[in-house]
């Protein structure tokens, strides 16, 4: 279990996040929300490990994060993040091969393959990494990610997989993609904590939704009681319309297109030409 | 989840580079230095032939008797060229390691201990200790004096290693440019004042600072010799054991960190190791410029980017190609020799700016 509690951060003066408590549960993909500067970024730094909050405790399995070891940490736990630039020459396959050293065997040529090949990039394999285009470099790092926890953690406990925008530089195909190979995963017994910015992405993966606004939690819960209409079009500032999908029944938000300058673009003004 | 490739059908196979294999690329780099190294005691003017050679060290290390060698040329190889040929395998492999070390720390190919001021401010250290010490603590006792140079070259080392990381650095990321601005201002620094201390040095320093900043292997003998190699090899050592957080690195601080690196750690002990290589060569031969950038970067084209291979195998080609620097140093200009370091900026000046029109070609 990761488990924040009481979690309140600020970067200088400014508040980031502020009595954010949160529980990622093995087995389950638990979907993190909210506008730009919200706090989610921040929070997956400090649910990684990585960042130490001001005030409140991440704790992984009932001990604070700051007490393990990093490298005992890294057995059991990945981290994906947005972006992965690396200005040396490494092909992909090595760049997966870097998500095993956490672990003594290196002979891990064959989880890596496997790796790549379930995060849809197994043709990339010889490919250097630096010329890859953004999608292509999302697919390899999560791919690295899998690699680092492919094998059941050494004492049989759950893995956690900690993904920042898994999707954003991916098409529409793999984004779905990436976001089913999560809830495999989860079924695996694996915790997932995933930054997302896609709302229906979220309604349609997620078990659980926290949506965040201005550093707190505004809403936790099932993917429909968090995403309804007002809740949303408050945390967003913007107008929603929540529907239900036709085949699958699940919640779909819609944001209403803004009228105004749609019309604006439409007609064109005086004096200019169409 | 290849159900999105599937469908478009399996995309075709990604191109790789074209490498070869580390193992055997290291053996061979051994074996050329080994048989450079005794081709280049056996050059100069008095030509000496390589069984000759290989007797008097057989003789030396106490596997023959060499008493059929010539006493004239025992005296060459053991107390001319060998420290030469030494001190050229150890300082091209101390500054190859540095550089790659401080590649992957800095995650950009275009650093160098040279080219951001490293050196600079271990020579620079350096002299101020030969220059201003005397005058100001008096002369040093003869049985430290042979260690104050490597000292003072290592502590300008990491206090100019330590500047160019937190002014290149910010949030666990370098930014290249500031990196290099960074080094051009200590290089003005120590340029300077090593030029300012030309007017308060007699006749002696004065040949000693011009050795410090043209690079020189001329006379070299066994007391700084083997004072420095301990330290060098000890850098390397060091050096070598990181070199699985050195990969991890390369993705970043935060990265690393989630691989189980303990990062802090890593980088303090990279941070003294190169300083402490640098130190250590500087210390013998004063400023050798673009051996370190020059090396990794042949390399890793060569062989690939990964530290477990890229580390040894600088050491091995850095050996290699400042020795045979060395040899050019030494008979471009018969009877007289250029300083090696004229040499190895002749070739890794256009070497430089070549690396920077690619990278412009590739957009950043």
């Amino acid at each position: 279990m990761l488990e924040a509690r009481g979690i309140g951060h600020s970067f200088g003066r400014l508040p980031v996040l502020d009595g954010v408590d949160l529980t990622v549960a093995p087995g389950e993909v638990h979907a993190l929300l909210g506008p730009n500067g919200a706090g989610k970024s921040t929070l997956l730094k400090i649910l990684a490990g990585e960042l130490a909050p001001k005030r409140g405790e991440a704790l992984l399995r009932r001990r604070p994060l700051a007490d393990w070891p990093a490298a005992e940490l890294a057995r059991i736990r990945a981290v994906v993040p947005q972006f992965t630039s690396i200005t040396f020459p490494f092909t992909a396959a090595e760049v997966v091969a870097l998500g095993r050293a956490p672990h003594s065997r290196h002979d891990s040529d064959a989880i890596c393959r496997q790796a790549l090949t379930a995060a849809g990039a197994g043709h990339l394999a010889p490919a250097l990494f630096p010329t890859l285009s953004g999608g292509e470099r999302q697919r390899v790092a999560l791919a690295r990610g899998l690699a680092q926890i492919w094998e059941p953690a050494p004492d049989g406990g759950p893995r956690y997989l900690l993904l920042d925008e898994p999707t954003s530089s991916l098409d529409l195909a793999h984004q779905h993609a990436v976001l089913a190979l999560a809830r495999a995963w989860a079924a695996e017994d694996v915790a997932i904590a995933v930054v997302l910015h896609d709302l229906n992405l979220a309604a349609a993966y997620a078990d659980r939704i926290s949506l965040l606004h201005r550093g707190r939690v505004r809403a936790s819960g099932l993917p429909e009681t968090v995403l309804q209409a007002e809740i949303v079009a408050e945390v967003y500032g913007i107008p929603v319309t929540r529907l239900t999908h036709p085949d699958s029944g699940l919640p779909v938000v819609l944001a209403q297109p803004k009228m105004d300058s749609r019309d604006e673009r439409a007609a064109p003004r005086q004096g200019q030409l169409p | 989840m290849s159900a999105a490739d599937s469908e478009a059908g399996a995309p075709p196979l990604a191109e790789g580079p074209r490498r070869l294999p580390p193992r055997a690329t290291l053996v061979g780099l051994a074996a050329a230095g080994a048989l450079l190294a005794v081709l280049s005691i056996g050059w100069g003017a008095v030509s000496i032939p390589p069984g000759d050679i290989l007797a008097i060290l057989a003789a030396k290390l106490g596997l023959a008797g060499g008493g059929e060698t010539r006493l004239q040329h025992e005296a060459i190889v053991t107390a001319i060229r060998l420290p030469r040929v030494i001190a050229c395998l150890a300082i091209g492999a101390a500054l190859s390691v540095a550089g790659a070390a401080m590649q992957g720390l800095f995650r950009n190919p275009l650093a160098d201990p040279g080219l951001v001021g490293v050196s600079n401010g271990a020579a620079l250290a350096a002299v101020v200790a030969i220059v201003l010490g005397p005058p100001a603590v008096g002369d040093f006792p003869a049985e430290i004096r042979p260690y104050i140079t490597p000292l003072a070259a290592f502590a300008g080392g990491v206090i100019a290693t330590w500047l160019v990381y937190r002014i290149g650095t910010r949030g666990g990321q370098t930014d290249v440019a500031t990196m290099l601005l960074a080094g051009i201002a200590l290089n003005a620094i120590g340029g300077a004042a090593m030029g300012g201390l030309v007017y308060v040095s007699d006749d002696q320093q004065l040949r000693d600072l011009t050795f410090w900043m043209m690079g020189s292997l001329a006379g070299i003998t066994w007391t700084p010799l083997l004072i420095c190699l301990p330290l060098m090899a000890l850098a390397g050592a060091a050096i070598l054991l990181y070199a699985k957080a050195l990969n991890a690195l390369l993705l970043g601080e935060a990265e690393a960190f989630h691989l189980g690196i303990p990062v802090e750690r890593a980088k303090l002990v990279l941070i003294a190791a190169v300083a402490l290589a640098v130190g250590a060569a500087v210390a013998i031969s004063g400023i050798i410029g673009f051996v370190g950038l020059v090396v990794p970067h042949i390399l890793r084209l060569v062989i690939g980017p990964d530290h477990r291979w890229l580390i040894p195998g600088s050491a091995l080609l850095g050996a290699v190609l400042l020795l045979l620097a060395d040899n050019l140093a030494r008979t471009v200009v018969v009877p007289a020799e250029l300083p090696i370091g004229v040499i190895t900026s002749l070739i890794g000046g256009p070497f430089f700016l070549w690396l920077l029109l690619r990278r412009r070609g590739f957009g950043g």
